[in-house]
């Protein structure tokens, strides 16, 4: 193995790893530095791929009572039930597909995978340290694709078996009868949504006034109502005061409730925090912000630090795996001595994976009021598209805010099943600055569910056709 | 051969574009020095240039109807040629003073003749380029591929230099699609298009550029400032007694008309000496008293209004200041005003009694912080040691910036007004 590169990689999530191939493909010599078993990182292992997969399967139980309604009959299928360690099986072996993928692209594309814990250790730099064995590689460049983990609380204890966070559910071998969710953002949602569906009962609870804080007030009150058709409770402005492991059983005190409710199990789900520790950092002096993420520059992704480079969750950009591959591919051609037009995140889309799904790009019709612009705003129901009524996903709508003066996309906000796909067509949009005409304008397929972005258009610019 | 490029004027500190509204010549005219060549409409002024040079007119740049920002070539003069002689083409774009930047990639783009079309541009760039008639071919890209962005559009009309229909020559029109459409946009419309709006029936004119930036302007002021308007009526019978009596005397020694306006410009002044903030600007969070009074008329015209500035006003005598004001009001009128004519104005006198308007409340023309409105003179009864007597009487207001003006400087401001008019002992001849 050599000990000398044009650029190590740290971490082997979607950041890191694509940034990897990516300066291979560029003809740099590049090493991939992972401490876990198996690559891919948070997203592949823990994250994005098994929870899709978990919902996937709750959606096919839905769907499977509703068969007759098809007009399907099948055998036996009056009343389908689920098979939890089906579920976990089909999960493992897709997550286990996928990350043995990523080692064949790592052979594929010639970079070289090195195992154990990497540190910086000096500029061009990284110590790995195996078994109590610690070896030193040098480069040129280094790129910190740290990743980020669940954060924790410092008055709830996390014990693994009936308080979790989202890296430790995967282990649970049955639902839940009873359930609670400590944080209504994104994970929470998701996993409130598919346990939900396999039939716990489920209470989400959230500080902020709404669940989803960051995505717009309609869209999560839609959800709201959804996820309480899916055997949820929400409770919002609501903080938790203790949790407590009592046997079997968790105790959960809300604030201004003086007895405990009582769940089987809590999942505390409340935002996820930088690996930034013992990665020798501050070996080399590199900044962080007040928040704890690694600063670097937008328009190179370098730290303050010539030649160490940062991307994906560790800083301060939205935590999303498709945020941070296209923030290592900047990089790398940043460091291949390309030029790039810096990446514009209000052309990055946000997905959550819930039933509906809700997808969003683009400002919030609160930020713009708070910021005292100048919009229009317009949501068409997806209750009118035949496609939709055909797949029976007729929950939810698009809502399209323009700037009224050019038509510039300010922000979009779809509640769906097929929310995650279609946003890519205003992520496609927005990069190219389209403008609403040029969407009203665009032929789209009939019947199909996409069609509903034309007359949402249509809709902003005061005209609405089929509704 | 010598050429002399004809620049669009700056025609007032904060105007960057005029609309050229008729060429007095036509290509291949011979034009004399101080000759008309061209008319030209702005937010403030309209009025005629003269040509800068004597020779023919080889080149125009600019259409009547078009909007070119300041400094812009809008023709060519050459002193040798022969009359009837235009220039050959292709012509070459000829070097404007402050020159946009132009990359490569586009700057021989240009040069073809879809040139165009061949701008790489986002479609929200091309419509807010299309509004604003930014010629695309002019600016610089700075997205992928050297594609001109949103952005980019925004700092072409921040800094005002790509804001220009520049058309090339006859024999090689490269004409940008901005400026392309948005001409065509205007024959499609300039007559006034006909339909129905809310059940009404309507005729659609657009905005001329004049009134489009008083629009602007009037809003902009309302934004900025609070404005409060305090009224104070004065007596003004000595006023129209001295006029009656000098009047006659006043036209044959000074060769032009008393009227009542420098008896307000004076009791004005006399006011902004006893209330300096009134004559001041808001500069952040500090407020620049201006040393020099310039005072801004309004003066209406049957096309807009203009607001001449006579400089420093406090300066005049009173036979002085009217003949300013005469000899401004005359220059609006025939569209003589100079650049320097409507610039540096420090305080504004709108005269809305003229129409017998008895009471207003004047937009401030920032970035001044008041503004002195005059009503209608009447005559009224009014109770004078407890007698009724009839007298000529007038309301007079000032709207004022209540960030740094108060009430009480108002008051005092109005009250000295009323006192010098109403206590009137200057000499008028």
């Amino acid at each position: 193995m050599s000990t000398n590169f044009d650029l190590i990689v740290i971490g082997s999530g979607p950041a890191g790893y694509e940034g990897a191939i990516y300066a291979s493909q560029l003809g740099m010599k590049v090493a991939l530095i992972e401490k876990d078993p198996t690559l891919g990182g948070t997203c592949l292992n823990v994250g994005c791929i098994p929870a899709k997969s978990m919902l996937q399967s709750a959606l096919m139980l839905d769907k499977a009572k509703k068969f007759a309604s098809y007009g399907v009959k099948i055998a036996g299928s009056d009343n389908p039930e689920l098979d939890f360690p089906q579920v976990n099986k089909r999960r493992d072996e897709i997550v286990k597909t996928m990350t043995n993928g990523v080692s064949f692209l790592m052979k594929k594309n010639k970079v070289e995978i090195i195992r154990g814990f990497g540190s910086i250790s000096g500029k061009g730099q990284v110590d790995v340290t195996s078994d109590g064995k610690k070896t030193t590689y040098t480069c040129k460049n280094i790129l910190v694709a740290t990743g980020s983990r669940a954060r924790h609380l410092p008055h709830i204890k996390v014990d693994g078996k009936s308080i979790v966070t989202s890296e430790e559910i995967w282990a649970w071998d049955k639902v839940p009868e009873t359930m609670a969710v400590l944080g209504g953002g994104v994970i929470g949602c998701e996993f409130a949504s598919a346990y939900g569906r396999y039939g716990s009962k489920v209470t989400i609870i959230e500080m902020a006034d709404q669940i989803c804080p960051t995505e717009d007030h309609e869209t999560a009150a839609e959800l709201t109502k959804a996820l309480k058709k899916q055997n949820c409770e929400v409770l919002t402005s609501v903080k938790t005061k203790s949790v407590t492991a009592k046997g079997n059983k968790v105790e959960v005190v809300l604030e201004g409730e003086n007895s405990p409710r009582v769940f089987e199990k809590v999942l505390l789900s409340v935002g996820r925090a930088p690996n930034v520790e013992n990665i020798g950092l501050e070996k080399v002096g590199i900044k962080l912000n007040d928040r704890g993420f690694i600063d670097v520059d937008l328009k190179t992704y370098q730290t303050n630090i010539p030649g160490i480079y940062a991307v994906g969750d560790v800083i301060p950009t939205p935590q999303l795996a498709h945020t941070g591959s296209s923030e290592a591919l900047y990089a790398v051609d940043i460091i291949a001595g390309k030029k790039r037009h810096p990446i514009n995140y209000l052309t990055n889309p946000a997905a959550i994976y819930t039933y509906p799904e809700i997808a969003s790009i683009g400002y919030t019709e609160n930020q713009l009021k708070k910021a005292g612009r100048n919009y229009k705003s317009a949501k068409f129901p997806f209750t009118a598209i035949a496609k939709a009524r055909i797949d029976d996903i007729a929950d939810g709508f698009v809502k399209i805010l323009i700037d009224p003066k050019y038509g510039e996309v300010l922000g979009v906000h779809i509640v769906n099943t097929k929310a995650s796909e279609m946003i890519a067509e205003f992520a496609l949009g927005n990069n190219l600055e389209m403008t609403i005409e040029d969407l009203a304008h665009t032929i789209h397929p009939h019947p199909t569910v996409s069609e509903i972005i034309k007359e949402a258009a249509h809709a902003v610019m005061g005209h609405p056709i089929n509704m | 051969m010598a050429t002399q490029n004809v620049l669009m004027p700056q025609m007032g500190e904060s105007i960057q574009e005029g609309t050229l509204t008729r060429w007095h010549k036509k290509l291949g005219d011979k034009v004399q020095r101080e000759e008309i060549l061209f008319e030209i409409s702005t937010d403030k002024v309209d009025t005629e240039i003269p040509s800068p040079v004597s020779g023919v007119l080889v080149q125009i740049f600019a259409k009547e109807g078009e909007t070119v920002s300041v400094n812009t070539v809008v023709a060519v003069i050459d002193d040798a040629a022969a009359p009837g002689s235009v220039a050959q083409a292709p012509a070459e774009k000829p070097a404007a003073p402050a020159p946009a930047s132009v990359s490569a990639e586009v700057a021989s783009a240009s040069s073809s003749s879809d040139s165009s079309s061949r701008v790489l541009a986002s479609p929200l760039a091309r419509k807010m380029a299309e509004e604003h008639s930014v010629d695309l071919s002019k600016v610089q890209g700075s997205g992928e591929g050297n594609k001109i962005v949103k952005n980019d559009v925004l700092a072409a009309l921040e800094t005002g230099k790509s804001v220009s229909p520049l058309v090339a020559s006859a024999a090689a029109a490269v004409v940008s699609p901005a400026a392309k459409s948005s001409s065509e946009h205007m024959k499609a419309t300039g007559g006034g298009a006909e339909g129905i709006v809310d059940g009404v029936r309507v005729s659609r004119v657009p905005m001329t550029g004049m009134r489009k930036k008083i629009a602007d302007h009037m809003v902009m002021s309302k934004r900025t400032s609070p404005h409060v308007t305090s009224v104070i009526e004065i007596d003004l019978q000595k006023i129209v007694d001295v006029r009656a009596k000098f009047k006659d005397k006043f036209e044959a020694v000074h060769g032009f008309k008393l009227t009542f306006m420098p008896f307000f410009l004076h009791a004005v002044i006399e006011a902004i000496k006893a209330v300096p903030v009134v004559n001041a600007s808001i500069d952040g969070d500090a407020i620049l008293y201006k040393k020099d009074i310039n005072l801004g008329c309004a003066v209406a015209l049957d096309w807009g209004l203009i607001v001449p500035v006579i400089k420093n006003s406090s300066e005049r005598s009173f036979v002085g200041l009217g003949r300013e004001l005469n000899n401004l009001a005359e220059k609006a009128r025939n569209k003589k005003l100079a650049p320097e004519d409507v610039r540096g104005g420090t305080f504004s006198i709108s005269n809305y009694g003229g129409f017998g308007t008895v009471i207003g409340q004047p937009i401030i023309n920032q970035p001044q912080v008041a503004i002195f409105g005059i009503g209608a003179m009447q005559k009224k009864p009014v109770v004078i040691n407890d007698a009724i007597a009839i007298r000529t009487m007038c309301y007079c207001v000032l709207s004022f910036d209540h960030r740094v003006i108060d009430g009480s400087d108002s008051g005092k401001f109005l009250s000295t007004v009323k006192s010098v008019l109403e206590n009137w002992n200057v000499p008028v001849v």
